[in-house]
């Protein structure tokens, strides 16, 4: 009955760290996109204020959440995003908004891919 | 040093010491997993049971070596292969039919002598591996063999003609005095009391047997005892 129960337990374990895993890495992917398509938003008004404020947002955004991301994403996609997002403060300093905008769409191109490749579809499963 | 050289480095220690904490963690999850599994060594695992072993091992070497991996993706796998190892192991223990549709049956591919060459062939065993496997259990006369058993590990069980058999120490009407377990009471100048219920020993008696032959435990390598109360002392080299 102990063996019993250590299965049940493990598969439980191992299920609800992957279900929660899939929820929050959807979650954390959606917000991150929403705040750098508000940052895009901005940097094509050229709002420099606007757009400071929400480089600094989207940063500590992915400050907070990255550790978590980390855990289930590849860290060599991490690491990408990491370069990125570590530019965006500068690139808004600097009102290099070309730029800005063009590293955004990469993250969003990411989060978007990382995304992606959670979702237990046809394809991903098989 | 130039400073991207002591940034390098630093990045270096840093995936070291990565490596480092994921491979103790993974060695813990191992020992933890093998011992959820089971004492049954290698040979006597069941083919599924084989098949998960090495699935388990392969799982989690890949992020030993490869830190870009999530070690969250081994650890999910690993316990949801063991869990449902466990699982099945469970149930086919409760259902004959599930055993038997998991771990298969035994067969009977030689009796009194004569090979069942359709069992022979369903088992994809050619003439060879079963006159191999009969020299390892010692049988060079297929005649010799009243019934030889495939079992569901893939060994070979022989039984042999019963004129063929080694002679019993009940054939031959022996009594033999029955000596019991030895048990170990002293192990490396220590003393093991987890075995002094198999031996019925207990410390006042060993203290009496240690006095009456003069001995101190630190002194003694290994000291084993049955229940007639016949000892085999090993003492320490002293060097």
């Amino acid at each position: 009955m102990k063996r019993l129960i250590t299965a049940v337990v493990f598969i439980f374990i191992g299920t609800a760290i992957a279900v929660f895993g899939y929820f929050n890495l959807r979650s954390i992917c959606s917000e991150m996109n929403d705040s750098l398509t508000e940052l895009i938003k901005y940097a094509e008004s050229e709002d420099k204020d606007a757009t400071q404020d929400a480089a600094k947002y989207a940063k500590g955004k992915w400050d907070k959440k990255n550790s978590l991301l980390g855990v289930y994403t590849n860290h060599s996609e991490m690491d990408e995003l990491q370069i990125i997002m570590k530019d965006l403060n500068r690139l808004a300093d600097e009102e290099n908004y070309e730029d800005l905008i063009e590293d955004c769409y990469e993250c969003i191109y990411h989060f978007e891919h990382i995304r992606e490749t959670e979702t237990p579809g046809l394809g991903n499963v098989f | 040093m130039l400073y991207s050289q002591k940034k390098d480095i630093i990045l270096e220690v840093k995936k070291m010491i990565i490596t480092l904490i994921r491979t103790i963690i993974l060695y813990i999850l191992v020992i933890c997993t093998m011992r959820i599994l089971g004492k049954r060594q290698i040979g006597q695992l069941q083919p599924a049971e084989l098949v998960v072993t090495i699935l388990l091992s392969e799982i989690m070497v890949i992020p030993m070596q490869d830190t870009q991996i999530p070690l969250v993706n081994t650890i999910i796998p690993v316990l949801l292969l063991v869990g449902f190892e466990i699982l099945v192991s469970f149930f086919s223990m409760k259902s004959i039919k599930l055993r038997s549709i998991l771990q298969g049956n035994s067969l009977i591919i030689i009796r009194n002598g004569i090979i069942d060459q359709k069992q022979l062939k369903r088992l994809r065993f050619t003439i060879d591996d079963l006159l191999e496997a009969l020299r390892k259990k010692d049988v060079f006369d297929i005649s010799e063999v009243m019934y030889a058993i495939v079992e569901t590990d893939g060994t070979l069980s022989v039984m042999l003609n019963p004129e063929k058999n080694y002679a019993s120490k009940e054939d031959l009407q022996i009594t033999v005095k029955e000596k019991g377990l030895q048990c170990v009471v002293i192990s490396d100048g220590r003393i093991i009391q987890s075995d002094f219920k198999d031996c019925g020993m207990n410390m006042p008696k060993l203290k009496k047997i240690l006095n009456q032959n003069k001995i101190v435990v630190k002194d003694i390598m290994l000291m084993t005892i049955d229940k007639n109360g016949n000892m085999n002392v090993i003492k320490r080299d002293i060097t």
